[in-house]
């Protein structure tokens, strides 16, 4: 097996995708969990119009924080993520296809789709699915969407998110993320160890929490008024905001058990209403996407 | 007679899910065909991950027709005076297929008799099947696509086949027909099953073991002798073999190895890193203890078995890598030093915190072993360990504690507390263990029902029915009063709920669920009933009485003595004054005395069958009062005084069991 490199990885992938006539999205420029909370995957996995994207995605993750020196745990990690709307009936095919491209074969491997359900509870967001083993190895969670926002998702949206360094050391053969081929001369680490050793300490060690609060009601308070105003993009960069804040607060320990369901509360209502505000306003554009799918089909 | 075959073929199947499903079509398939009047043979069950099929021998091609005497207009409105029918009589026949002539008149009412022929067995199923594999019941189902179809996982072919005829149907986005699919990597794409019979022998050349029994014997014989080959022998965790059976359709055992030195971490961490997070199953050798081998399963053939296996090692060498430091982490704090963060850890909403909760056990137990155990109990939730693997909750506590130089018998209860595991699981070995496990679910039971959690159907979201069953195993080997120890629990809340709700509703969940436990371990119905409507909360003394009710009923002679003692005096005890008293002085008839002296010497008997013993020698003494005696004699004083007799007769009998609901 030819040892593909971190980002031949990801330009193996883009193609795959574009092929598959996925828009190649950028990564969003706001702190996030996960990549299913770009709005490119969040927004549109809503409402009846046709969606396939594919994308790069930062995820931070400040309690998975371990100052570099964990071989698989990362304060922030790169995940592809692929959406398809309505999820096609040959899905599974392009994923292993996907596979395949990128040097997996299924004649050399055991490829396996365990049962795991997936649920955001601050995102009124659940579907099921598997993660799916590769020799054993964890290599992505494969999700039909149910409901995100609060509402249900119809057509259903098939999700694919790979977590890209964990996929990068089991073709290349490391056991360790940071040892990950970059490209040829620079490894992962080379680019990543010591900022995932600062992210660490500021993480788990220095964040002010008082100012994390702070923010966290101001950019709650923003997300408010921009939603009165229909603002859906500029409210949902603050609902945004609120998530990370909180995942700050609660790596720093802040959150004590009777706060934290209020926190999720008020992200949850959030997020509601957000996903509702831009439903309504793709609905009085009259999804002008729709155009496209009889010419699809 | 031809025969039939469905077959479901789905996305990845849950494993958890898919041998429930396979049942219910198991069950439901004939079940349809006989409500559809078509006689079938022995029907046989396949599946794996992505197929659910059943196949029925010998069905009928057609329904049985049907004959029904449908009731039409009365005969005043059928036939005119003149004889003639009218409109009315000769729509009804022709409605139901029958000449006026045929028509017969019963009770002054025109009757058809109505044939309705059978229709073909293949039209019957085309419009029956698609509600059948709609109906399958699952706990969590999805749609996908377009569509609205709820199922597990997506729908993605249907094979129909009535010999070698498709029976044709949509469902969702899914047309029926005869095709398949094999094996996803070894026979991948589409296969022709030419008729149900050639099902087993189309799956054997797709690569598939469509047989779930013969999948997991392949699973357990492969395994063993995996591990054999290595000098090794594997321990076969049943639901772990119930659940890879599930995760593969042409499973391939091997054996793999971890490095020595992984052995460090305590042996039920790596258990739990190999069986939760990999389905592996662990090595042991001769002596019992943990080899640095592991079982895995490939879905799949020996090709490139080696990279499966060096893949898997790799993953394993990661997981324990983890566990390792997690391991060397919970070691850097005491595990007592972890008791104030307990104020961080939510016991269950509207309950407090886990805090809050060891400070109640401390104070439902007596003694310093046991109120040091009830401090630290819950302190392991805080560490790594417990974090990654709650099933590890208990053991580890017990393995920091004994670190950090707790004495033996506090750990022993740590371990223990967490005893039974499951409905049927091991119980704790101390005495300590046992009592600090009932604390803790008592306090559970407590919490849950003083804000009304009382389970629902089949709703029990707290687990309160298996806690319930818990305690009541647990408490059977003491002999204690549960009642108090419930009473205690209940106060060990402050300003949450009524207790004076809580404690009856507790009681008789609890008084249920022993009554499910004892007729599930085989005794008899009106015992259980006898021996649960007397107030007792001794759980051991409960069993006890049980099992020997049902040994003196056994005995025919005794059975009839007590029980016909019993009866006799409960007869007429009703009618006894409240509060009236037996007095011999007031005693007139001879047998009234000797009977009244005979219960005040009966010996007050601490077991059943020797108070059984006691009760049948009153026997000749109780017939003979009744039989010669007018105890409803007519002056109030005398009748009074023998009613009390009965009355105390019945009561003394009735000591230790309601026999007023034996049956006999």
């Amino acid at each position: 097996m030819s040892k593909t490199n971190f980002q031949d990885m990801i330009l193996t992938f883009h193609r795959f995708w574009a092929d598959q006539g996925c828009l190649l999205a950028q990564p969003y420029d706001v702190e996030k969990g996960a990549g299913t909370m770009n709005p490119a995957t969040f927004f549109r996995c809503l409402g009846p119009e046709p969606w396939r994207v594919a994308y790069v995605e930062p995820s931070r993750r400040p309690a998975d924080a371990r100052y570099g020196q964990n071989p698989n745990r990362l304060y922030q990690h790169w995940q592809y993520q692929v959406m398809l709307k309505p999820s096609p009936a040959n899905v599974l095919d392009l994923y292993l296809d996907s596979l395949h491209a990128i040097g997996i074969s299924r004649k050399e491997h055991d490829i396996r789709f365990v049962e795991d359900n997936w649920e955001w509870p601050a995102g009124g967001a659940w579907g099921l699915g598997w993660e799916v083993w590769c020799d054993g190895m964890e290599i992505t969670q494969f999700t039909y969407f149910q409901q995100v926002g609060g509402l249900e998702v119809r057509p259903v949206a098939a999700e694919i998110t790979i977590g890209l360094e964990r996929l990068a050391s089991f073709v290349q053969g490391v056991p360790d993320n940071f040892a990950v081929e970059w490209l040829p001369g620079l490894t992962y680490g080379d680019v990543y160890r010591r900022v995932e050793y600062e992210q660490s300490v500021y993480a788990l060690e220095t964040a002010n929490t008082e100012v994390l609060r702070r923010h966290f009601d101001d950019y709650e308070a923003e997300a408010g008024r921009s939603l009165l105003r229909g603002l859906v993009a500029p409210a949902y960069d603050c609902v945004l905001k609120c998530s990370h804040l909180f995942n700050l607060l609660d790596a720093r320990g802040a959150v004590a058990p009777a706060q934290r369901a209020a926190y999720m509360d008020r992200m949850r209502i959030l997020t509601r209403r957000a996903a509702a505000a831009y439903l309504k306003v793709r609905e009085e554009l009259g999804f002008p996407l729709l155009k496209g799918v009889a010419a699809h089909a | 007679m031809p025969s039939l075959l469905l077959e479901i073929g789905a996305e990845e199947l849950p494993a958890a899910l898919a041998p429930a499903a396979l049942a219910q079509l198991l069950e439901r398939l004939p079940a349809l065909l006989h409500g559809q009047r078509l006689a079938h043979g022995d029907a046989a069950a396949f599946g794996t991950p992505r197929r659910l099929a059943v196949r029925v021998a010998d069905v009928a091609d057609r329904q049985e027709d049907t004959e029904e005497w449908v009731r039409g207009p009365s005969k005043t409105v059928g036939f005119g005076p003149d004889g003639q029918p009218s409109r009315a009589a000769l729509g009804f026949a022709r409605s139901q297929g029958v000449e006026v002539a045929q028509l017969v008149e019963r009770e002054g009412y025109l009757y058809g008799l109505k044939r309705t022929p059978g229709r073909s067995a293949a039209e019957v199923l085309a419009q029956v099947l698609p509600g059948l594999i709609a109906g399958i019941d699952f706990p969590r189902s999805m749609r996908w696509g377009d569509g609205d179809l709820r199922f597990a996982r997506p729908i993605r072919w249907i094979v129909a086949l009535l010999d070698s005829a498709t029976i044709p149907f949509v469902l969702g986005d899914v047309t029926s027909g005869g095709v398949t699919h094999g094996h996803r990597t070894l026979a991948p794409g589409p296969v022709e099953v030419a008729s149900p019979p050639a099902y087993e022998e189309v799956m054997a050349q797709a690569r598939v073991m469509a047989d779930p029994s013969t999948r997991a014997e392949a699973i357990r014989s492969g395994v063993l002798a995996a591990a054999q080959g290595k000098g090794g022998v594997a321990r076969i965790d049943p639901g772990l073999l119930a659940e890879v059976t599930w995760l593969v359709e042409y499973p391939t055992p091997f054996c793999g190895a971890f490095p020595e030195e992984a052995l460090a971490v305590p042996e039920p961490v790596l258990v739990e890193v190999m069986r939760v997070q990999q389905r592996y199953f662990p090595v042991q050798g001769a002596e019992g203890r943990l080899m640095p081998l592991f079982c895995g399963v490939r879905d799949g053939d020996e090709e490139n078995l080696d990279t499966v296996i060096a893949g898997n090692e790799r993953v394993l060498r990661a997981r324990f890598a983890d566990a390792r430091f997690f391991y060397d982490e919970d070691r850097k704090r005491t595990l007592a030093s972890r008791v104030p963060e307990l104020e961080r850890v939510t016991f269950a909403e509207g309950l407090g915190t886990m805090a809050a909760k060891a400070m109640r056990l401390q104070q439902l137990v007596t003694g310093p072993i046991l109120a040091r155990a009830a401090q630290l109990c819950k302190a392991d939730r805080l560490t790594h360990l417990v974090g990654e693997f709650p099933e590890l909750e208990g053991t580890m506590g017990a393995h920091y504690a004994q670190l950090d130089g707790e004495p033996a018998e506090v750990c022993q209860a740590i371990a223990d507390h967490v005893l039974p595991r499951a409905a049927a699981g091991d119980l704790p070995q101390s005495e300590a263990g046992r009592i600090l496990a009932i604390a803790d679910r008592l306090d559970n039971l407590a919490g849950h029902f003083l804000l009304g959690r009382a389970p629902t159907g089949s709703a029990d979201p707290f687990g309160l029915r298996r806690q319930a069953i818990a305690v009541l195993r647990l408490e059977r080997q003491g002999g204690r009063d549960l009642r108090q120890a419930l009473r205690a629990a209940l106060a060990g809340y402050v300003h949450v709920g009524d207790p004076a709700v809580a404690e009856p509703a507790l009681l008789h969940f609890l008084r249920e669920r022993l009554r499910g436990l004892m007729t599930d371990a085989g005794h008899r119905y009106d015992a259980v009933e006898a021996v649960l409507a007397v107030d007792e909360w001794r759980i051991g003394e409960l069993w006890s009485r049980v099992a020997a009710l049902q040994g003196v009923l056994a005995d025919a002679k005794l059975a009839d003595d007590f029980l016909t003692v019993y009866r006799r005096c409960a007869n007429l005890a009703t009618k006894a004054e409240p509060g009236s008293v037996y007095s011999p002085q007031a005693a007139t008839a001879p047998e009234e005395s000797r009977l009244g002296e005979l219960l005040q010497a009966a010996p007050r008997r601490p077991t059943v069958t020797d108070h059984a013993q006691a009760v049948a020698m009153l026997r000749s003494a109780v017939d003979e009062l009744l039989d010669k005696v007018l105890i409803m004699a007519p002056e109030p004083e005398v009748r009074r005084n023998r009613l009390a007799l009965l009355r105390d007769i019945a009561a003394f009998a009735a000591t230790y069991a309601d026999l007023g609901r034996v049956v006999q």
